[in-house]
């Protein structure tokens, strides 16, 4: 166990500098030269230009402007808001715990769903649920819960009525992919000989399914938690700024909307990295409960 | 070099099986009348739609669906069925551009990996493990940040994040194929490394390609509609399916018809393409998940 973990943490880290590296360079990859970049709509002038590329170090060779960004950033340093002059990490940090619940709880919904027994009914919502954008499914459940039945809040954050709505919109999306997925791992599993050795030991069905199918099937299932966290997070971009939650993704958007670089930058690189960190964990329980992989 | 005539014949009676397969799925039939559908009623915008997109009617903003505005009118006065229709056209052609940019690059390094294997596999696998650390839409929003938002850099921001899949999809397909007989063969004869990729692999995994692709353009469409949403793809005043939503946003109270049908154009488009791509799936490679 420990073998494969220390393998796959090594395997993680090319995957973790070369992140950090486009990071970095997606200021220098923008068209126009970086302290423009910087300065923005700002009147600039040679004198002032000069003066940023001094404060910022762009006179530096790369590779050491590089290596000082990450040295700042490891200590959490990501640098200052171009708008508001903010720490980017302050406001990363005020904001991710509303982040947080929102996916949580998405996730809870979603996992709570697919396990119903209506299953040629969630199947006929899942191909529905991926194919409706989250972005309008917010509206229609702000149009339905909020105008029309108003009984719950259409924006802001802050107590369960408040989460209501935006986890929900965010759970149909992965709800939808959760439920193709189970599906078709448990279709697989049911093929197996194992499965027509128990049916013919004379268990019944149920215990079939659910010792012998559903244990197998979920092991695929546990893998894409991972990147349904990923969904969660690119969902939660969207439902945050349509419910008016103060979250990461909301401030996201904002950052580029207002093309405010270290704002993006910083937030881009913590969320990057922090996928990935959830990723391993999720590699980690994979191999937890499918001892196979262990020894691949 | 004209193909041997035994080989063109063999080829037929696989086509026909597929055809016949084809009409015979419900949901590639279901999903493709109603695709076919949606792209006539697009591409015949300028001809059936009553009203100009961006003409306002100013005596009648926010008007419920009538007899002259058949899905009512939005804030400024602007029929709401003939944006819907020009905005179409945009959210399709985002769907078809960004795959093709998408499809035709990651297909490339899929190929290279998966061929070449080696040095080139690695640098190309870490590189798009690298992509893959961005979830979701995010890689998009970050290309627009360096790009500047525009509707052409939505296109190339969704094409290039959709990359991943593709490569992954033709890395596998290749890996598997390289064993096969009739490519060791092809070596033996001294076929270049260049030629036996595009001549012997690559109609080899185009299968699973345009399954992916079919799927991709749904994708696509969503997420080129949600960029817009955000106001980062097509600007006011020029219609998109996106841009209606996020303007129609601030009216959900009063007229809710102008974010219910630009989002049911979205809805019904994105279903019929996702059908016949479930469809296309069952019929040209049993094997392929999701």
């Amino acid at each position: 166990m420990s073998k494969y973990l220390a393998s796959r943490l090594l395997q993680t880290i090319p995957t973790v500098i070369l992140v950090t590296v486009a990071v970095f360079l997606m200021l220098h990859l923008t068209p126009g030269d970086p302290a423009e970049v910087f300065l923005g709509d700002k009147r600039s002038t040679p004198e002032l230009l000069e003066k940023v590329r001094e404060d910022m170090g762009l006179n530096r060779p790369l590779h050491i402007q590089y290596l000082s960004y990450m040295g700042a950033a490891l200590r959490g340093d990501l640098g200052r808001s171009l708008q508001t002059n903010v720490p980017v990490m302050d406001q990363i940090l005020t904001r991710l715990p509303w982040t947080i619940e929102l996916a949580a709880a998405a996730l809870l919904i979603a996992a709570l769903r697919h396990n119903t027994i209506i299953d040629t009914l969630a199947m006929a919502f899942a191909l529905i649920g991926i194919s409706m954008p989250v972005y309008w499914s917010s509206l229609l459940l702000i149009l339905l819960f909020a105008v029309r039945l108003r009984i719950l809040p259409a924006i802001g954050q802050g107590g369960l009525e408040r989460l209501i709505l935006p986890a929900t919109a965010l759970a149909l999306v992965s709800a939808g992919s959760l439920a193709r997925m189970v599906r078709s791992s448990m279709l697989e599993v049911l093929n197996q000989d194992f499965v027509l050795t128990a049916r013919a030991k004379g268990i019944s069905e149920r215990i079939v399914v659910i010792r012998h199918v559903l244990r197998n099937a979920l092991i695929p299932v546990v893998t894409i938690l991972g990147l349904m966290l990923g969904n969660m997070l690119s969902g939660a971009v969207i439902t945050e700024t349509i419910f008016a939650r103060l979250g990461i993704g909301q401030k996201y958007v904002e950052a580029v909307l207002q093309k405010d670089f270290t704002m993006v930058q910083g937030t881009t690189l913590f969320i990057a990295l922090m996928y990935v960190l959830v990723n391993i964990l999720v590699d980690m329980i994979y191999a937890f409960v499918d001892p196979r992989i262990r020894y691949v | 070099m004209s193909e041997p005539a035994a080989l063109d014949s063999a080829r037929q009676p696989q086509w026909q099986r597929f055809g016949k397969r084809f009409l015979r799925s419900r949901n590639v039939m279901a999903g493709s009348l109603v695709l076919l559908a949606v792209i006539a009623l697009v591409a015949l915008a300028p001809v059936i739609s009553p009203y100009e997109p961006t003409q306002q009617f100013r005596r009648h903003r926010l008007e419920p669906p009538s007899a002259d505005f058949l899905l009512g009118t939005d804030n400024l006065g602007r029929d709401i069925l003939t944006r819907i229709l020009y905005g179409g056209q945009v959210s399709l052609q985002v769907g078809i551009v960004s795959v093709a940019i998408g499809a035709t690059l990651g297909t490339l390094l899929g190929l290279l990996a998966g061929y070449l294997g080696g040095w080139a596999d690695v640098l190309i696998m870490r590189f798009i493990d690298m992509m893959l650390a961005f979830p979701g839409i995010l890689l998009a929003l970050v290309i627009i940040a360096v790009l500047g938002r525009n509707l052409q850099n939505v296109m190339i921001a969704v094409g290039l994040s959709s990359i991943p899949v593709y490569t992954r999809v033709v890395r596998a397909s290749t890996l598997a194929l390289k064993q096969v007989d009739f490519i060791v063969a092809a070596q033996a004869l001294g076929g270049s490394s260049a030629r036996i990729m595009a001549r012997h692999i690559l109609p080899n995994v185009l299968a699973p390609i345009i399954v992916v692709a079919t799927n991709g353009v749904a994708g696509a469409i969503i997420a080129g509609a949600a960029l817009s949403f955000l106001g980062l793809g097509q600007q006011p005043p020029d219609p998109e399916w996106g841009l209606m939503l996020n303007e129609g946003r601030e009216f959900i109270r009063v007229a809710a018809w102008v974010t219910t049908y630009p989002g049911l154009a979205i809805m019904v488009t994105v279903l019929a393409i996702n059908l016949l791509g479930d469809g296309l799936r069952d019929i040209l490679d049993p094997r392929l998940k999701l």
